[in-house]
């Protein structure tokens, strides 16, 4: 609401602001902390090769005003490849590097709720100069535009990536290759909330620096053996891989109290905190993840007619537990050309025609830490202890030396067909998908568990679906070409089962969206239903006064905050069809292109807005314009509801580039492009929040919690030269 | 060909092995590190106390006094309302959902769990009368765990294993009543005796088993339906018997920040501290915005608790230095001058028009109990902005007992048994029946028991003393330590009226389980007997 809005609206029901809440003006916060932000992005690359050596190097600058004031990011990326062939060309060896440096400016995640909740009716400042503020406010109400003006928060980033591969001919059709690979990634952090920081009261300014590094090993050897004999032709593979992540090798620190802002975390050293003062250390530890896997690959096809493949593998991850490391996953699959078959040969209209399926188990074992499976410990907090207070030092996660691979098995048939010299292509699948020993973080019984929740291998879900895929030059003529293409998918989610050993339950309570003392879940995570059910009070519009009311577990009426016990099932986040659709034109110099998806069937959570939607509090906090028309009075207005359950479908463009080739007649340029291009241009949607697209992954899906960035358009305009 | 494979094996062996999966666990404590030497084992004892700490003062405190006469969180003009946790513990109408009764819950059992898993550790202790000590200690930090959520929730279940892979089975009250009594006695022998020292403050000690058991033995009644007053005397002069515990002259020197072992009468608290210990906020739940200046407190402070005005007319004994522990009235500076607010006087009163908003200044600002409370749309005691700044128009009075400390965590610590209220439970068992007993050399009726306590307030003895009586006196004497719940259930009186509270479902002395444990329970927890399954 607007300033005025909101004091029209309280006047309504013989409410005011507090005087020092009121003003008398109208500020709107969320013009106040953005902006149209300005980015440019210059890319220079150039290669050369002779007989035996290839080589490119490029340099690409980046430069990014962020929408949100006091956001920002640029980076330099250098890039070098060299490719030399030796032995009579027996032995390929190539050797890249590649570093990037970028400079992150970031503003507190604090501005994005207060610029929608800050009352419209406070100047920015006082008269003094100095941003308004009320700290004696409680849920981190506090100036927006303080906030970004009065918090420092820097992050460097420096990315340093490494390869070198060898590729060496023994024999005809047997090939051996080995890469390894080394990527360092140094992450310094630097924040500094000064002394008119809400952040940081009564602090005389606070710096918090960090310093961390990550580097990735990969080494991957494999031999190659391609034969062809008449008719019959051969593909083997064998393959080793080794990979290991190590993480948050580095350390934090912290100081309070300087004389100045002037420095702001620059130098640590000359703070002076309080007696007692203990610096900040983090609590980043290092953590190490080790990957290996064997594999093994067999490909035949007979007369390009009948394909058959099978692969084995034997991955291993360091993160389980000992016994439960190693993973088996075998695959198979064939194809049948039916072109090539005599009967079809000699069928104009149709190009190809290929029917394939396939069967295979994959594992997972991502998705949680490195060090699960050993119980660790932390400190936690102090204590008394002959006359001093020392660290605690208790386990800090539910150690799960059972925790084993995630597996999938997976059967999927498809059919691929060519028609009209390639102008129509069709491709159908068709797939059914177990996931069993699902790895995720449960809530578990407090009492049986030192922290409430445990990461475990349980339950099965399923997954059916078909995918379309239509690609099409409908016009090709006279140096105008349409080429489309259309991909629809629909999908079936099921919980088939929940239970394991130690579990014997047939729903867990997910998706705890807190907020307004709400300590409920949202969604169950329930047998035979899908992913992201979501289960809330049942609303049933307002009482004569203007109260929301809910239907009770007995079906009566009640204004009363709803129990959890009263919750209706109120549809799913999984949609029942997702679908892209892109169209490229081009006419003799000219081209465009224009991308859309969308999906629909599914229903959002609209926690955001419900947790906005808070009449009472408008003498507190903003509330919506949505929330005009709610009495003040509904305190129970803002409760998670079929209300908030809303039609998740939408119709987004993407993407639309126009570009066009400049004829150019010269020895120097080879050829230029000038283009223009959006991003996100429109979006057609029922859907309240801001965005209709959102999180989609893992047990809970389909929720709108909080959510406030800002979803941005970009426009773009670019220049391809070629010399 | 064979070559190659000479490049993979050596590739290999650089890698040290080719299927080598253990890694290094570089930056953090595990079994093969932890606990090894005697700070270790120190350490890793801690987690017992951390925990009681983090909530206890905070969110326990409110499920133990907001459910009470004793103190209240009343909405200030739309703040504080806070999804009506406080409203519904004021009014007894929570649910199996309410926030607090989930968080304690949880809490509860995860200081138990802890417990539990430090029982494991200190078995790879090397042996010796440390060791015995340590476990002890363990041990009945593990059934005051217990006792805590047999206290708010009943039927509970008892956990004594870590690692537990079985879902919970609930215990009758009784039986944990049972179990916890068995710990204690079991644990005693070796756990540490004597005066409050440094060594042991805030460790459990032979005088808190006591205290906890008379505390236990006086609540016979309701934890295992059977009465135990002669044992709750025999359990009270266990402590009384140690004279090393006497009342400190300075009433306010017990709650005061820089409180500790020194405190002669304190047998066992949570200590807090205001950079290492964070966990007690009533200097900033408890006092008014606008005496932030004159306290010179660093951050301002938000308004949030009070009593009501039935409470507050218990300290009517003359010259009770107790009275002097509420802020009421109005409020001046140390000059004198009245500290002044400036607000509207909009929606002050149905009844009052007032067509525009004025913003006027009080000629003097006022803790005041003389208006009509009144109940609005939300739960605000006054639905006003004056409201708002007269601390819950009417009735309101913030209890300075844990004097104001300047940060905003503070440093005061908690007092959770104390050699006065021991006293007044002797006293209470006497009245209810127990035989008075003689404590070196003195016979200690429930007269003399109580005229200590007075007599320490400076105020007049006591004679003929009431049960009534002696409930108004704990009011006075133990008013927001966290046990007005248990004293009002012991005497019949939970399920009065008082401040916007009519509801009288005695169902309502047991907290119910949370909804959330008895899902994921798979069925083995039942709900306690009024609350909706």
């Amino acid at each position: 609401m607007s300033g005025d809005q909101l004091r029209a609206y309280l006047e309504k029901y013989n409410r005011s602001l507090a005087p020092g809440n009121n003003d008398g003006v109208n500020t709107d916060w969320f013009k106040e902390v953005t902006r149209s932000g300005f980015s440019h992005n210059h890319n220079i690359s150039f290669g050369g090769n002779n007989k035996k050596t290839n080589y490119d190097a490029s340099v690409n600058y980046l430069n990014n005003e962020g929408i949100m004031k006091g956001s920002a990011l640029n980076r330099i990326i250098l890039r070098g490849n060299l490719e030399q062939l030796a032995f009579n060309d027996r032995l390929k060896i190539g050797v890249s590097v590649s570093n990037s440096i970028s400079n992150q400016e970031n503003i507190p995640q604090l501005v994005f709720q207060n610029m929608y909740t800050y009352l419209p009716t406070v100047n920015i400042k006082n008269a003094d100069g100095t941003y308004k503020e009320d700290f004696s406010r409680t849920r981190n109400y506090l100036n927006p535009v303080s906030l970004i003006y009065n918090n420092l928060d820097h992050l460097k980033t420096k990315l340093m990536l490494g390869s070198a591969r060898a590729e060496l001919k023994i024999v005809d059709g047997l090939r051996y290759t080995l890469s390894m690979s080394m990527q360092d990634e140094q992450l310094n952090r630097n924040i500094y909330n000064n002394r008119y920081s809400g952040l940081a009261q009564n602090t005389n300014g606070l710096a918090v620096r960090n310093a961390y590094t990550n580097t990735k090993k990969i080494l991957e050897t494999f031999l190659n053996y391609d034969r062809t004999f008449g008719q019959h032709d051969l593909k083997l593979l064998a393959g080793y891989s080794w990979q290991e992540d190590r993480n948050g090798d580095g350390f934090q620190a912290s100081a309070r109290g300087f004389v100045t802002d002037g420095i702001t975390y620059n130098n640590m050293g000359l703070s002076d905190p309080p007696a007692g003062f203990l610096p900040d250390y983090g609590n980043t530890n290092i953590k190490t993840l080790r990957f290996i896997s064997f594999y093994g690959r067999a490909s035949y096809s007979y007369a390009d007619k009948y394909i058959v493949s099978a692969s084995l593998r034997r991955d291993g991850s360091s993160a389980f537990g000992a016994n439960n490391r190693w993973g088996l996953f075998p695959a198979l699959s064939g194809a049948w050309r039916v072109k090539q078959e005599n009967f079809l040969k000699n069928v104009s209209w149709l190009d190809d025609a290929k029917v394939r399926v396939g069967y295979g188990i994959t594992g997972n074992a991502r998705g949680f830490d490195p060090l699960i499976a050993v119980l660790r410990y932390g400190t936690e907090g102090r204590f008394f202890y002959d006359n001093r207070y020392i660290n605690a030092i208790s386990p800090l996660q539910n150690d799960n030396p059972n925790l084993k691979w995630e597996r999938t098995d997976m059967l999927n048939a498809g059919v691929d067909l060519s028609f009209l010299n390639g102008r129509l292509n069709v491709a159908v699948d068709y797939y059914v998908k177990n996931t069993a020993d699902l790895i995720w973080t449960y809530a578990v019984p407090s009492t049986m568990y030192l922290v409430d929740v445990l990461t475990a291998n349980v339950g099965k879900i399923s997954n059916k679906g078909i995918e379309l895929q239509l690609d099409a030059v409908p016009v090709a003529a006279n140096g105008f070409t349409w080429r489309t293409s259309l991909n629809l998918a629909h999908n079936k989610n099921t919980v088939e089962s929940l239970s394991n050993s130690t579990f014997a339950i047939d729903s867990i309570p997910s998706a705890y969206l807190g907020g307004k003392g709400n300590g409920n879940p949202s969604q169950q995570v329930r047998e035979g239903k899908p992913l992201g059910a979501i289960y809330v009070a049942q609303y049933a519009g307002k009482d004569a006064n203007g109260k929301s009311q809910f239907v009770k577990k007995d079906g009566t009426l009640s204004i009363a905050v709803p129990l959890a016990s009263d919750y209706v099932y109120a549809g799913n986040a999984q949609p029942k069809l997702i679908f892209g659709w892109n169209n490229a034109f081009s006419y003799r110099s000219f081209d465009l292109n224009f991308f859309f998806r969308g999906v629909t069937g599914n229903k959002i959570l609209n926690g955001t807005l419900a947790n906005l939607n808070s009449p009472n509090d408008g003498e507190n906090i903003n509330i919506p314009v949505f929330s005009l028309t709610e009495d003040y009075g509904d305190a129970n207005a803002h409760v998670l509801s079929t209300r908030y359950v809303e039609n998740g479908a939408y119709l987004r463009m993407d993407n639309a580039t126009i570009g066009y080739k400049v004829p150019v007649h010269n020895n120097y340029i080879k050829g230029l492009r000038i283009y223009a291009s959006a991003n996100n241009v429109f979006v057609v949607t029922k859907y309240r929040g801001i965005d209709p697209e959102i999180n989609m992954g893992g047990l809970e899906p389909g929720v709108d919690n909080n959510n406030f960035y800002p979803k941005t358009r970009s426009f773009l305009l670019g220049v391809n030269v070629n010399f | 060909m064979k070559k190659i494979w000479l490049i993979g094996a050596a590739v290999c062996s650089v890698m040290t092995a080719c299927t080598d999966l253990d890694v290094p666990v570089e930056s953090e404590l595990t079994s093969s590190n932890f606990p090894t030497t005697q700070e270790g084992f120190a350490a890793a004892s801690g987690p017992a106390y951390t925990q009681l700490a983090s909530i206890y003062a905070v969110e326990y405190w409110r499920m133990q006094e907001l459910s009470t006469d004793e103190a209240i969180i009343p909405a200030r003009g739309g703040n504080y309302n806070d999804g009506g946790q406080y409203r519904d513990l004021h009014k007894h109408t929570w649910t199996a959902d309410h926030t607090n009764i989930n968080g304690c819950w949880k809490w509860g059992y995860s200081g138990i769990n802890k417990c539990n898993s430090i029982l494991v550790l200190f078995e790879r202790a090397p042996d010796g009368a440390a060791k015995q000590t340590a476990l002890a200690e363990i041990r009945v930090m593990r059934a005051f765990f217990h006792f805590l959520m047999m206290d708010l929730y009943g039927n509970v279940p008892i956990i004594t294993k870590f690692g537990a892979t079985e879902t919970p089975k609930q215990s009758t009250r009784a039986e944990v009543f049972t179990f916890i009594e068995k710990e204690l006695k079991e644990a005693l022998p070796d756990l540490n005796d004597g005066p409050t020292t440094a060594k042991n403050y805030a460790r459990p000690t032979k005088s808190m088993v006591f205290a906890l058991l008379t505390k236990m033995y006086l609540n016979a009644p309701q934890y295992a339906a059977k009465t135990m007053y002669p044992e709750t005397v025999a359990m009270a002069d266990s402590v009384l018997k140690r004279t090393y515990f006497s009342l400190d002259g300075d009433y306010m020197s017990i709650f005061a920040p820089e409180n500790g072992p020194q405190i002669k009468e304190t047998i066992f608290a949570v200590p807090y501290d205001p950079n290492y210990i964070k966990g007690n906020h009533f200097t900033r739940f408890g006092l008014h915005t606008s005496l932030q200046a004159k306290y010179s407190i660093p951050f301002r402070p938000s308004i949030a608790l009070s009593t009501i005005a039935s409470f507050y007319q218990k300290f009517n004994l003359p010259n009770d230095t107790r009275n002097a522990t509420w802020l009421a009235g109005k409020q001046f500076d140390f000059s004198g001058a009245p500290i002044n607010i400036t607000t509207t006087k909009k929606g002050l009163d149905q009844t009052m028009p007032v067509p525009t908003v004025v913003p006027r200044s009080f000629g003097s600002w006022s803790l005041s109990r003389n208006l009509p409370w009144k109940m609005c749309l939300t739960w605000t005691l006054g639905t006003t902005n004056w409201a708002r700044h007269r601390e819950c128009a009417p009735s309101s009075f913030i209890l300075t007992k844990m004097p104001i400390h300047k940060t905003v965590t503070r440093g005061n610590d908690f007092p959770v048994l104390r050699l006065a209220d021991v006293m007044l439970m002797k006293a209470e068992a006497i009245l209810r029946g127990a035989a008075p007993t003689v404590i070196n050399g003195e016979m200690q009726t429930a007269d003399v028991l109580v005229t200590k306590i007075r007599t320490r307030a400076k105020t007049t003895a006591a004679t003929g003393v009431t049960l009534n009586d002696l409930l108004e006196e704990r009011a006075r004497e133990m008013a927001w330590e966290g046990w007005r719940r248990n004293d009002l259930i012991r005497f019949g009186k939970f399920e009065d009226k008082w401040g916007f509270k009519d509801n009288d479902e005695s169902y309502r002395r047991l907290y119910p389980i949370p909804n959330n444990e008895i899902v994921l329970s798979g069925g083995n927890l039942t709900q306690n007997t009024g609350y909706i399954k």
